[in-house]
């Protein structure tokens, strides 16, 4: 169990650093006022698929 | 301190190099509809998994392998997500723009690699505009050729809306640069 929470930690990294990249594109090279929303919708969108796997993972660590 | 969100909203279209005295006239990206496609093929991609799962979802559960089954959506969600979004970015970033004394055509080809070309509306000697099948005519998109003076590529706008009204826009923008070269 504990193999599969550190897999599931480091995935989570990489789906945050590939977000990272791909809003600081976005924001330093973007031109005009379309990438900043974009953007802002990426980020929202992210922080909500990454709050499921973390709620389930919360869920297991705390189950008795 | 005040601190508004205007660059959301507003933009005067600054992009790195711009000179002091430029304006920018034409910004374009590639016809929105070359991205509907992508967005829909991602769609089923995302849509196909979840409604299997809600669909055996009674089977899923009898072999206890319901809780597996939504980890595993979610996860795969995750890589769609980031994949979609890739692609929006590359198409966000893939632009053109034309000055009041350039064009200046950005390629994004991926991350961390972007190709910045410009050409002096001066060198400017030729347009063509192509438009070639039946999408392209209904929606009234396609590629703007720029031919200049000694350049051994030409310039290209890929899929672009409106094209005719591009060409008669740059073209308007290379006599005044030309007219005002002379004087």
């Amino acid at each position: 169990m504990q193999l599969l929470i550190l897999v599931a930690v480091v995935l989570l990294i990489v789906f945050w650093i590939h977000t990272f990249v791909i809003l600081y594109h976005l924001i330093r090279f973007g031109v005009g006022p379309i990438p900043k929303q974009v953007s802002l919708i990426f980020f929202i969108g992210s922080f909500i698929l990454f709050m499921f796997p973390v709620l389930a993972i919360l869920s297991i660590i705390f189950t008795p | 301190m005040a601190f508004n969100f205007s660059f959301f909203t507003q933009s005067k279209y600054t992009f790195e190099g711009k000179r002091d005295d430029e304006d920018v006239e034409i910004f374009l990206y590639s016809h929105w509809i070359t991205m509907v496609i992508k967005t829909l093929s991602y769609f089923i991609m995302t849509a196909v998994p979840i409604i299997a799962v809600i669909f055996y979802n009674n089977e899923l559960t009898e072999r206890n392998l319901l809780g597996g089954a939504i980890l595993f959506l979610i996860a795969y969600c995750m890589i769609i997500w980031s994949m979609y979004f890739y692609e929006v970015m590359i198409y966000l970033l893939d632009t053109w723009i034309v000055t009041n004394q350039r064009i200046i055509d950005i390629i994004q080809k991926g991350f961390f690699y972007r190709t910045v070309s410009e050409l002096d509306l001066t060198k400017v000697q030729d347009i063509s505009v192509r438009t070639s099948g039946l999408i392209q005519t209904i929606f009234d998109f396609g590629d703007v050729e720029i031919q200049s003076a000694g350049a051994l590529n030409k310039f290209k706008f890929s899929q672009v809306a409106r094209p005719q009204i591009v060409k008669d826009r740059i073209m308007k923008l290379v006599l005044e640069s030309k007219k005002h070269e002379a004087l």
